[in-house]
């Protein structure tokens, strides 16, 4: 069995490049030590939501409606006079755990799908990846908007309907590394000394195509936000009264006149949150993909 | 180039078959099946939940139910049943209206095109500024004009569509009053009325395509302007503008090909919302109110045919880019 692990060891090149590269990220720069804190901030208020939320999101205040910003209310209130601050902190709980577990179904499902029909191949190959052509033969929120019509409108479904529309991206992302180091030499001499298709699949090279699908997780993430803040703003989404930054658009755009600054708040949020994602997907993949770096 | 273009037909009706199974299925499994929503939400609930039904009137609605049933060929078995409602698509009847009992793919063509204009207006709008904005950012690559085009796509990437329209109704229908915020009017009707409603709603799809073109090209342009060629030409003695224009922007026009599959469906998707967004009563306008008014026969067909169009225009793409593209052409000329 020792013999088999350390064969396993992919060789040094390959060891030392896609982590090597992600800890040189490490060395911050400003850009990066900014979206760091607002990545804190962002996962602080998804479990603790209670510590930067000064006021209950669901308590209501008739006498204060669509009051605008003060000390007291920073963001101001909506029409049934509850802070939208904290609304807002609550809502992050809601964005960030319906993105997390979208895009882990995805995973779930899609990494199998992707190292069997890429080691197999034929006719299983064949099939997956023409069901996965077909997830993405719809444009993508209105493949959701099928889905949550189909299950009806709940966080179940719209997890659901995420996870299914990004499982096609892991299974191919998987299937094209697998076609790739199938015949690598490390993955042909750990085979030579006798490793199953299970350890093959999930212990020599799994581990190598990891850098790539934490690009896609991350990139991922930020989607699913736009997704489900998209869904929750057409009302296919999460139903009041849980504050959700699309249903408070919503709502916003009723009182755009009266109250402009309702209609700030969310979309301030929804736009630094994807923005902070999108911009630690993209350091990463660069760092991932040395090719990128000379442009 | 025929074998390439064979094999690419003849996976996209695999595709499209797969696609219709999906749809198919969702619309199945969705509460309430198609006879009972034809006799309407009401009438199924006044039996199951209705508080003076009696054993009479109950027999009756289900009397009426099998009969609906057998007649929609609902007692039959699954897969039947998917073959006749493709049969039933391929002769172009994409079921009737839960609503008012009419064939549901007139309604869905009267709406189609509003929702061109809004993404033919964006295309437009997004083109005029990419192009020379990508072109500025290769030239001048890692100077203040290159930061602030890659800052303008990266907010551009991560901004939610609908809220971009909201703030643009903030700014130019509500604080400057400029364009009327909400609402269709046909373009045949009253032309400058039309476009006056569209501009904001394809501005807002503009901007979030913007983002994408530039992007692309200025990434695609910088390659390009490595190329032996483009050195060559240099050393011709062109002129910047001539060999920018000319030589390096052809390429990349053609690479912008490529990525125009990804655009269509963000802009499909995109469009549901913005229609949402100011009242343009186009399909995702459509969409919405259907599920709704759970009428699933014309969730369905417009499902289906965003499906099928957008499909269709990767296979158009792929086609024209292989044709357009001669080592491409190379690899499958046999």
């Amino acid at each position: 069995m020792g013999r088999i692990a350390a064969l396993e060891q992919p060789p040094e090149t390959l060891k030392r490049g896609p982590l090597a590269r992600i800890r040189q990220l490490r060395k911050t720069s400003k850009p990066v030590l900014l979206a760091g804190t607002i990545l804190f901030l962002v996962l602080l208020s998804t479990f603790f939501p209670g510590v930067l939320s000064p006021h209950d999101p669901n308590e209501i205040h008739p006498e204060l409606a669509l009051s605008p910003p003060s000390l007291d209310f920073i963001m101001g209130t909506d029409e049934f006079g509850r802070d939208i601050f904290s609304r807002i902190i609550f809502g992050t709980r809601v964005a960030i755990v319906i993105s997390w577990a979208s895009v882990g179904l995805a995973f779930v499902i899609g990494i199998p799908l992707g190292l069997i029909s890429g080691l197999y191949g034929g006719l299983a190959d064949g099939l997956t990846m023409r069901v996965m052509d077909a997830v993405l033969a719809f444009p993508s929120l209105i493949f959701t908007i099928l889905i949550v019509a189909a299950l009806g409108a709940s966080p179940f479904s719209i997890i659901v309907s995420i996870g299914f529309l990004f499982t096609p991206r892991f299974a191919r992302l998987v299937r094209g590394s697998v076609l790739v180091l199938k015949d690598v030499e490390f993955v042909v001499a750990s085979r030579a000394c006798g490793a199953g298709s299970s350890r093959i699949m999930f212990r020599t090279i799994l581990p190598n195509t990891m850098a790539p699908i934490l690009v896609q997780i991350t990139l991922g993430m930020a989607l699913a936000i736009s997704i489900e803040a998209g869904l929750s703003y057409l009302g296919l989404g999460i139903q009041p009264p849980t504050a959700t930054w699309g249903t408070m658009l919503r709502d916003a755009q009723r009182y755009l006149y009266l109250a402009p600054w309702y209609t700030l708040a969310p979309g301030v949020m929804i736009f630094v949150v994807i923005l902070v994602l999108n911009f630690f997907g993209d350091r990463l993949r660069d760092a991932l993909d040395p090719r990128l770096k000379r442009v | 180039m025929g074998l390439f273009i064979v094999r690419r037909l003849s996976a996209t009706v695999v595709v499209l078959i797969f696609v219709s199974i999906f749809v198919f299925v969702a619309m199945r499994l969705a509460p309430g099946d198609p006879a009972m929503l034809m006799l309407g939400a009401d009438a199924a609930g006044y039996v199951i939940g209705g508080a003076g039904e009696t054993a009479y009137q109950k027999s009756l609605y289900e009397e009426k139910l099998e009969e609906l049933r057998r007649e929609m060929g609902l007692d039959r078995p699954i897969y039947i049943q998917y073959l006749f409602w493709i049969r039933g698509i391929l002769g172009g009847n994409l079921g009737h209206s839960v609503r008012n009992e009419l064939p549901v793919l007139p309604i869905i063509l009267g709406r189609l095109p509003a929702t061109l204009e809004l993404l033919v207006l964006a295309v437009i709008m997004a083109m005029i500024v990419a192009v020379p904005a990508g072109i500025l950012a290769a030239v001048k690559h890692r100077s203040m004009i290159d930061y602030a085009v890659g800052t303008f796509a990266a907010a551009g990437f991560a901004i939610p569509v609908f809220w971009l329209g909201l703030l643009l109704i903030l700014i130019f229908g509500v604080r400057l009053g400029w364009f009327p915020v909400s609402g269709y009017v046909p373009l045949w009707e009253s032309p400058v009325e039309n476009l006056k409603r569209a501009f904001l709603p394809s501005l807002t799809l503009g901007l979030y395509l913007m983002a994408y073109f530039v992007r692309f090209l200025r990434a695609d342009m910088l390659e390009v302007l490595q190329q032996d060629y483009i050195r060559t030409a240099t050393a011709k003695g062109l002129t910047q503008s001539q060999l920018i224009l000319g030589h390096a922007l052809k390429n990349s026009l053609i690479s912008l090909l490529t990525i125009i599959g990804i655009v269509v469906g963000g802009l499909l998707s995109g469009s549901v919302i913005i229609e949402q967004v100011f009242g343009w009563s186009g399909l995702g306008w459509l969409l919405v109110q259907s599920i709704f008014q759970r009428d699933y026969p014309m969730v369905q067909g417009i499902v289906l045919l965003a499906a099928f169009g957008f499909t269709m225009v990767n296979l158009l793409v792929d086609i024209s880019y292989g044709l357009l593209n001669p080592r491409i052409r190379a690899q499958f000329s046999m």
